[in-house]
């Protein structure tokens, strides 16, 4: 499952400012990125910004990527989930996605490049998902995509802050059970 | 297992969504700064399944046209100068490194010496131009030359304080006194006794100031007012914090409005306290 080898030999590239290794790591992850964005943000124009944003960062912070702090992957969703929860805290961007939740739904656009694996990684995760109980998937849902506290979450569900820590350490912890590590991104 | 540190644990679940409040996020570096094998385990495993969150979004591609903007942005964009990015790195020397890194704790904070970091660099490049500028002209510029030379060799001073490897970090914890979301921490150099001093969160109540203090043994000194800007972020830069034989501490008092009336201590409660570690 890990491109780690491809993607350090590519760093090594992106951190001497060769642009066709930032070409590379686009065509490899954006599959991976842009749907993570556009969960957060809730509408294409933003998602597409906080893509955007994250790629330029990675072109210019490749030098501090340090490969004993996790795989290239992982630093990238950091990043991209960063920039989108940016723009999802800003008051244009809530009314951009107030105004897409309020067109007919539409299927999402297909993803040429999402490829077999990761289709079959995400409905691994899907089950996985749903192994947990309601209220840990949705604090675990809560926190990482909206970018909420605990005790904001706490507040959002009507819960003792306690309990949601609880569901939140129950939840992770059932993921690692049923997630083999070596599926992890 | 402890039931206390049966606590941490379940905190290192909530710091690996980056979902802790204030105070838990504190307690829970803390923790990990005094080093807890345990909880740097978990902590690095639960990050690998906070991001297994990321890959459930269901699949969306985005325009076509998003990866030329994307290179072309990124071509325009500088790179950011290497040595600044790994200028933070030996602030926690022998620290383990893992997922934590780039939890959004340690970036916010990251970012805020980043931010003191590239102020230099971006002040010095911009001095510099402007020194070389002002060079080829006569008379009154020549003063002007003498000021932003010696704002340049100020900011090279404050970085070369912030990248010290033998800098010293105090966590700056709100104490039982505390009204506030107050956040800091502390940089000391002991080689040069300078120090830099990072608050968040910092809205002071009409009528009154924050103050900051060195404890040197069970003395404490006065190192100046606290000034935040809008964004209640205050960056203080201190000369001399103290001997590093006896300065142990930094602490945050709030006073009345222009300081404690007592210039040798904190006459108001103390709001904040933080140890000086390794």
């Amino acid at each position: 499952m890990s491109q780690q080898p491809l993607d350090l030999e590519c760093m090594e590239r992106l951190k001497s400012g060769d642009p066709r290794a930032l070409r590379e790591l686009y065509d490899r992850y954006t599959s991976l990125l842009y749907p993570v964005a556009l969960r957060v943000v809730g509408n294409p124009t933003d998602a597409e910004d906080a893509v955007q944003r994250c790629w330029v960062q990675a072109w210019q912070t490749a030098g501090s990527y340090d490969p004993q702090r996790g795989p290239v992957a992982a630093w990238l969703l950091t990043m991209a989930r960063s920039r989108a929860l940016d723009l999802a805290r800003s008051t244009v961007s809530r009314r951009r996605a107030e105004d897409a939740a309020e067109q007919e739904p539409q299927d999402s656009p297909p993803d040429p490049s999402d490829s077999a694996e990761r289709r079959a990684l995400r409905e691994s995760i899907t089950r996985a998902l749903r192994e947990l109980s309601t209220d840990q998937r949705q604090v675990l849902e809560i926190a990482y995509f909206e970018g909420l506290s605990q005790s904001e979450v706490a507040t959002r569900l009507g819960a003792p802050l306690g309990t949601v820590k609880s569901w939140t350490r129950q939840g992770l912890e059932r993921l690692r059970e049923l997630l083999p590590k070596q599926e992890w991104v | 297992m402890t039931e206390d540190h049966d606590r941490y644990l379940e905190l290192a679940a909530g710091y690996a969504l980056g979902a802790l409040d204030g105070e838990d996020r504190l307690l829970f570096e803390e923790h990990l700064g005094a080093g807890c094998d345990e909880c740097e385990a978990a902590l690095a495993d639960y990050s690998g399944a906070a991001v297994m969150l990321a890959a459930s979004a269901p699949a969306a591609a985005p325009s076509p046209e998003l990866r030329a903007r994307v290179i072309k942005a990124a071509l325009a964009a500088r790179p950011v100068a290497t040595p600044l990015s790994s200028a933070v790195k030996p602030l926690r020397p022998g620290r383990p490194r893992g997922w934590i890194e780039w939890s959004p704790a340690w970036a916010a904070i990251a970012a805020a010496m980043a931010i003191v970091a590239a102020a230099g660099w971006v002040a010095s490049g911009r001095l510099s131009k402007e020194v070389s500028a002002l060079k080829g002209q006569l008379g009154e510029a020549r003063d002007r030359i003498a000021l932003l030379e010696s704002q340049s060799v100020q900011q090279d001073y404050w970085t070369k304080v912030l990248t010290s490897p033998q800098a010293k970090v105090a966590v700056l914890a709100r104490t039982p006194d505390a009204q506030t979301t107050l956040e800091g921490r502390a940089i000391y150099d002991p080689g040069t006794h300078a120090a830099v001093v990072i608050l968040r969160n910092v809205f002071v109540p009409t009528g009154q100031d924050y103050q900051l203090w060195a404890i040197r043994g069970s003395t404490p000194a006065s190192l100046g007012l606290v000034h935040p800007d809008k964004d209640g972020i205050a960056i203080l830069r201190v000369d001399d914090a103290g001997d590093p034989a006896s300065l142990g501490a930094f602490a945050v008092s709030l006073e009345q409005q222009g300081g404690s009336p007592n210039p040798a201590a904190p006459t108001g409660p103390v709001v904040m306290l933080g140890k000086l570690g390794g």
